[in-house]
């Protein structure tokens, strides 16, 4: 066999043995599925805590669109969950498209229907999938971000639904999900993130330091996209940016 | 029949930069009567992947190389419990853990005759050229995801090794890729070969093996290396029928 390092053989290779771009596969980039849930409840105002997460959103998405790689590979969804019902605010587009389209503006109002953001994420993800499926686009695998300050509004059937789902997909290795909160340290609400989160891990952004966050997500992402056949890919740890808080402290 | 091989693999620009070894192995084995080809691409999350893909491409090839008569009269099932036990056998070997050693297997043994053997576990392509242009000998198997894939030291490894046997006449040639050399070879979203595979058979058909090993290698660095950060490797088989020598000729 010939190696990298053999050089039993005298020079290169004539040009006649070099092929042309154009004999070559096109194969796309494969993609890295993302959707990011965005609390947009009334109490998402405080401390300017939406213009955090915008913010930091914006970032990622400068980061990933200078990405040799993750510029192709990652496709963004932005769902926000505020008021009556949860509401795509952007379609799946890549990092440099949302950013030359401008980020959706959201504000902040109204209850926290995050059982509905949770329902429509899947939906939207669902939907994703087929699409690459019926072009045949590979992809990694997906990943749910659910950002936000406070409980479900109306605790219900549904975001016991939710969370079982949400499980059974990331037990199946079909999904990776990250519960983000935020919130005033002492007086936190998590239940309802914490039902979500299937290893029943909820990641509490002190400071509201979404940018280190958003910086660990891409360096996840790129490492996502990096990743080769057969490789589990380990994330850094979230201990930089968060303190992780588990169902039973 | 008459067979040439060549074959190369080249540590991807991933491996290179964090100073890892190629997890890719080819193994090439041939006698007057039979030749084998086997190509393993170690599990990118075991450290220890080189030498499971090393360690198993030179035992299936020597195995076919040696026994193919015998293993031709075997039924699928015997034949693959015996190729998968054989693998096993021989990482347990190993010093490392055979789990740190995981690694898909591509292999096609022939025979003066045409008779072919051939197996395949995990991702990877083989591609079969022939007078009438390129197709799919046997196309990758992924998990759910583009990164997931089989391995022989899974427990599912049975499930998911493909044996094939059959008769190959005539010229053509045989084209086996880890699925770092598939994101250039091979178009994953209609299943079908890229035209540089019919390119790489002429090169073969034409030229001798050490030029085309060499070429081989060359547009791994200067080409395929650009299409893919993944360990490159490809092995290329040509048979014509030898005139010269009819014993068993299609």
């Amino acid at each position: 066999m010939v190696r990298d390092t053999d050089h039993k053989f005298d020079g290169v290779s004539k040009d006649r043995y070099l092929l042309e771009e154009i004999t070559l596969a096109e194969n796309p980039e494969t993609r890295v599925p993302i959707v990011i849930c965005v609390d947009c409840s009334y109490s998402m105002r405080q401390e300017h805590r939406l213009e955090r997460v915008m913010e930091g959103l914006e970032q990622f998405c400068a980061d990933m669109a200078r990405d040799q790689i993750a510029r192709d590979s990652v496709d963004l969804c932005i769902i926000s969950y505020g008021g009556a019902s949860a509401k795509v605010e952007s379609r799946f587009a890549s990092p440099a498209s949302l950013l030359s389209q401008g980020l959706p503006k959201l504000t902040a109002a109204g209850a926290t229907p995050l059982a509905d953001a949770v329902s429509k994420a899947r939906s939207r993800l669902k939907l994703r999938l087929e699409r690459y499926n019926d072009n045949g686009i590979s992809n990694y695998r997906p990943w749910l971000i659910i950002i936000g300050d406070g409980d479900e509004t109306a605790a219900n059937q549904e975001l016991r639904q939710a969370a079982a789902e949400l499980k059974r997909e990331s037990d199946a290795k079909h999904l990776n999900v990250l519960c983000i909160l935020v919130g005033d340290e002492t007086n936190i609400e998590y239940a309802s993130l914490m039902q979500l989160s299937p290893d029943n891990r909820v990641q509490y952004l002190r400071d509201l330091r979404f940018r280190e966050f958003f910086s660990w997500l891409s360096r996840s992402i790129q490492k996502t996209s990096q990743s080769m056949s057969g490789e589990e890919v380990n994330y850094e740890p979230t201990g930089t940016w968060a303190e992780v808080i588990e169902a039973d402290s | 029949m008459r067979f040439k091989v060549s074959w190369a693999a080249y540590a991807g620009i991933g491996h290179q930069q964090l100073g890892l070894p190629c997890q890719d192995a080819i193994a090439v084995e041939r006698s007057a009567r039979t030749v084998c080809a086997a190509l393993a691409d170690g599990a990118g999350s075991c450290a220890s992947s080189h030498i499971g893909a090393r360690c198993v491409t030179e035992y299936v090839s020597k195995l076919f190389q040696e026994r193919f008569e015998q293993l031709w009269l075997l039924d699928d099932e015997a034949l693959g419990r015996l190729v998968l036990d054989g693998c096993i056998q021989t990482l347990a070997q190993q010093e490392p853990p055979i789990r740190e050693m995981a690694c898909t297997l591509l292999y096609v043994a022939m025979s003066r005759d045409g008779r072919y053997l051939s197996g395949h576990l995990g991702d990877g392509v083989q591609i079969l050229v022939g007078p009438k242009g390129s197709t799919v000998f046997s196309p990758p198997e992924n998990g759910a995801y583009r990164n997931e894939t089989f391995f022989l030291t899974g427990e599912d490894a049975p499930a998911h090794l493909r044996l094939g046997r059959g008769q190959l006449a005539g010229g053509g040639a045989l084209l086996l890729m880890s699925d770092g050399m598939a994101d250039s070879l091979y178009q994953y979203q209609t299943g079908t070969p890229a035209p540089a595979c019919s390119v790489i058979a002429r090169w073969l058909m034409e030229g001798d093996e050490q030029t085309v090993s060499q070429a081989i290698l060359d547009n791994m660095r200067q080409i395929f290396s650009a299409h893919s950060a993944d360990d490159l490797s490809l092995a290329a088989i040509t048979w014509e029928d030898d005139l010269s020598n009819a014993e068993g000729g299609a």
